[in-house]
């Protein structure tokens, strides 16, 4: 399956971070090489008022943090995550 | 540990517990000051990623569990407008001992500044 068959990955715009992306959501293609490098480069290609994004946010992906090095798999739902100030 | 987490936009109203063995009640409760950077303000607007918020609440209590054994704890977080002087969070730790649950609750809050989604997301200022 390549990436421009493959099931999109969903990017949902959490707190903060949805006015500056100007919608709750998007999908963005799921790179071949699943990295979240790739990632970065296709989500800020499609949004580019993203191009500026906090420096210590995260992706979540059910409802669980990514380490760094996780792979993207086609259709994934991703959240990104701003810094949170709850409490 | 029993756990009950709720994330709810009314205003929190959380009965104390009833008595069962434990030797130690400590509730925290983090309420919205009147002032945001310095300026004057009448609420407070937050939103939450709940189901991952929950989740995240239950990880850390968990985790924390292990170190600082308690009996139960609950947490109420509020999303939505919450004006100056209501709380923001409760949360309360039944131990059998004080220093467990005055640690968990410490150590939870500085986890839930860190690892829980939930934002503010804006201050309403008083004049408006």
């Amino acid at each position: 399956m390549n990436a421009t068959s493959s099931p999109p990955l969903r990017v949902l715009f959490l707190g903060p971070l949805r006015e500056q992306a100007g919608c709750p959501q998007a999908e963005v293609p799921c790179p071949g090489d699943g990295t979240q490098a790739s990632f970065w480069k296709a989500l800020r290609e499609k949004i580019p008022a993203l191009e500026s994004l906090p420096g210590k946010l995260r992706l979540a992906r059910n409802n669980e943090f990514l380490d760094s090095a996780a792979l993207l798999n086609p259709g994934d739902e991703i959240a990104l995550i701003p810094p949170v100030s709850g409490g | 540990m029993t756990l009950d987490i709720i994330i709810q936009a009314e205003p929190i109203a959380l009965a104390p517990p009833p008595c069962e063995g434990e030797g130690a009640v400590v509730r925290f409760e983090g309420r919205v000051r009147g002032e945001e950077k310095g300026r004057p303000i009448r609420a407070l607007i937050y939103e939450a990623y709940q189901p991952m918020a929950v989740r995240q609440m239950t990880t850390i209590l968990h985790e924390l569990g292990k170190s600082h054994p308690c009996l139960s704890v609950r947490v109420r977080h509020r999303i939505g407008e919450i004006a100056v002087g209501e709380a923001a969070i409760v949360v309360e730790a039944t131990a059998l001992h004080r220093a467990e649950a005055f640690a968990l609750v410490t150590a939870f809050m500085d986890r839930l500044k860190q690892d829980v989604p939930i934002w503010k997301m804006r201050a309403i200022p008083r004049e408006s």
